[in-house]
């Protein structure tokens, strides 16, 4: 038989054991449902593949950029106009990206395709479903013989909704 | 006895450190949640700041003989006559935009606007409704100065 003694102390563990599992309990769900998700990074990267693609084209010295010694961002040298050249800069093949670019500048006209398999699809691009196009156009001066002509550079990105 | 009255004040101990840990952990993860990263849209996913800086090296022939853009803004800001300026700036925007987008050109010196050219009443863009994307560059000028050029463009 247990004394008043013992019985006061498995009382108190009693008690401390109806608080303490609950508390630990609650704890858990607190730190699974409050915290952590508080812990996640929200990083909204819409649109940043085709912006990348765009600013490659700009910027890089191997795509469409003029160097001269320096690399001149959004002057676009003619030499680099070419659909292998700029396949090998963007590498974009199979189901990823499909590229038109259209030049317009000093009354002439060039358009390049880069991976047609994609770029034949442009027409899907007028339904909502999963691919993902975008259309820029940008003010760009062309060097043609050392010299800048102003221009008119229309890119349009043709891929699939993430 | 003791032992039993002695666990009170560990749990009450334990539970306070406990509450104030989740607290702390709350308030840090809420402060860090509020750093969220958006890059929807804007003049950084654009290419306005190419066209900008296109626009102030595009080459301008006066008289046969070839300049830059930013040559000319310099040149109309000392000689305070912007009539060629602006006549060249709405030729190389109309080139650019046509009438499908509003475009606004400003140049300041020192904080105080100085010109600015637009094709407003030559479009028919609704600017309530439509997304603006602004750039700005700077030309140095002499005496340690610098204008300002901003360009404003709402499609």
């Amino acid at each position: 038989m247990l004394d008043k003694k013992g019985m006061f102390h498995e009382r108190t563990e009693e008690v401390l054991t109806i608080l303490v599992v609950p508390i630990i309990f609650m704890s858990l769900i607190f730190v699974v449902f409050v915290v952590v998700p508080g812990t996640y990074a929200k990083i909204d990267a819409e649109g940043i593949d085709h912006f990348t693609i765009r600013n490659s084209l700009l910027h890089n010295k191997n795509c469409l950029a003029y160097e001269n010694g320096a690399v001149y961002p959004g002057i676009v040298d003619i030499n680099k106009f070419n659909p292998e050249k700029l396949q090998k800069c963007l590498g974009v093949k199979g189901d990823s990206y499909g590229i038109i670019l259209n030049l317009k500048y000093n009354d002439i006209n060039k358009v390049i395709f880069l991976n047609e398999r994609m770029t034949d699809r442009a027409n899907f691009c007028l339904s909502k479903g999963s691919f993902k196009c975008s259309s820029e156009s940008v003010y760009v001066l062309v060097n043609e013989n050392g010299e800048n002509n102003p221009g008119m550079l229309d890119i349009r990105i043709i891929g699939f909704e993430k | 006895m003791k032992k039993g009255i002695a666990q009170y004040p560990m749990f009450v101990y334990g539970l306070l450190i406990l509450v104030v840990t989740l607290l702390v952990a709350m308030l840090l993860f809420s402060i860090s949640n509020e750093l969220e990263f958006k890059g929807k849209k804007g003049p950084e996913f654009n290419n306005l700041n190419i066209d900008l800086l296109n626009y102030i090296r595009t080459p301008v022939i006066i008289d046969s003989l070839e300049f830059l853009m930013s040559d000319l803004i310099v040149y109309s800001y000392y000689n305070k006559d912007f009539i060629l300026l602006n006549e060249k700036t709405k030729e190389t925007f109309n080139l650019a935009y046509s009438d499908k987008c509003f475009w606004e050109v400003s140049y300041a010196v020192d904080g105080d606007k100085v010109n600015s050219v637009s094709n407003i009443g030559e479009t028919e863009v609704d600017v309530r409704f439509s997304e603006v994307n602004s750039v700005e560059s700077r030309i140095s000028l002499q005496n340690g100065k610098e204008m300002k050029i901003g360009l404003v463009k709402i499609c």
